[in-house]
């Protein structure tokens, strides 16, 4: 994603997927908003971004996992910079599970929502 | 008979859009501009949707939807937040007070909407 018109269409297709997957109304609002605040945001601090949807039904627990690869050099300092970046304490609180984690090579950034709720 | 659902919206302009789209559904639209006017309309006679914009005149969308889920007359009746506020924050206020759906005012607004009120059993 680059721009804010592919916020929107991606935002459209996490609810929609979210949707397709059998989530309710509140679970496809929350994740598609999670999306694209951090997408919006992300934009704004890099230019562009790009995230992975996986279902997992097989799963023991099913999930719809979001993974976001991001740039960071590992240290506390840089992480604690991109949780802020992506609202991390407000995006956090609309999914299920989140986790940012980081190393030498870069961060990772996973949303998950459960899909038997 | 058609069911019928409130919109409070203050745009002329999105409200007929959106009334519009709604009417293609065989749904009968009430409009309401201000908190003051859909609490009247909600107590004269009530939707089997409210379909609920945040900024208001008179109030906010957020303070609405805590009115009407605290009052044991109309906490049933479901309502969807329709918003150019999109962010993070703003979806967990609006679902927080009790919205049944939370939408951004985007290019799939209306789409959304119509589906929502389908999963909602109005359409």
């Amino acid at each position: 994603m680059e721009n804010a018109l592919d916020v929107v269409t991606m935002r459209q297709e996490v609810r929609q997927l979210a949707r397709d997957l059998g989530l309710g109304l509140i679970p496809q609002a929350k994740i598609s908003t999670a999306v694209s605040t951090i997408a919006r945001a992300l934009i704004t601090a890099q230019g562009s971004t790009t995230l992975s949807l996986q279902a997992d039904e097989r799963a023991a627990r099913p999930a719809l996992n979001i993974t976001w690869p991001l740039s960071s050099n590992g240290t506390p300092e840089h992480l604690a910079h991109l949780e802020q970046v992506i609202q991390f304490d407000s995006t956090r609180s609309l999914v299920d599970e989140a986790s940012l984690i980081s190393d030498s090579h870069g961060a990772l950034l996973t949303l998950r929502m459960w899909l038997n709720r | 008979m058609p069911l019928h659902v409130l919109l409070v919206e203050d745009s002329p302009t999105q409200a007929l859009r959106i009334q519009l789209e709604l009417l293609r559904h065989d749904l009968k639209v009430e409009i309401a501009s201000t908190g003051t006017r859909t609490l009247a309309a909600v107590h004269n006679s009530p939707p089997a949707a409210i379909i609920l914009d945040v900024d208001l005149p008179d109030t906010t969308g957020y303070t609405l939807c805590r009115t009407l889920k605290s009052d044991p007359k109309t906490a049933h009746i479901p309502i969807v937040m329709l918003t150019h506020r999109d962010a993070a924050q703003d979806a967990l206020a609006g679902l927080d007070v009790g919205a049944e759906d939370y939408i951004p005012k985007d290019a799939f607004a209306e789409q959304n909407l119509v589906e929502a009120l389908r999963q909602l059993g109005i359409l």
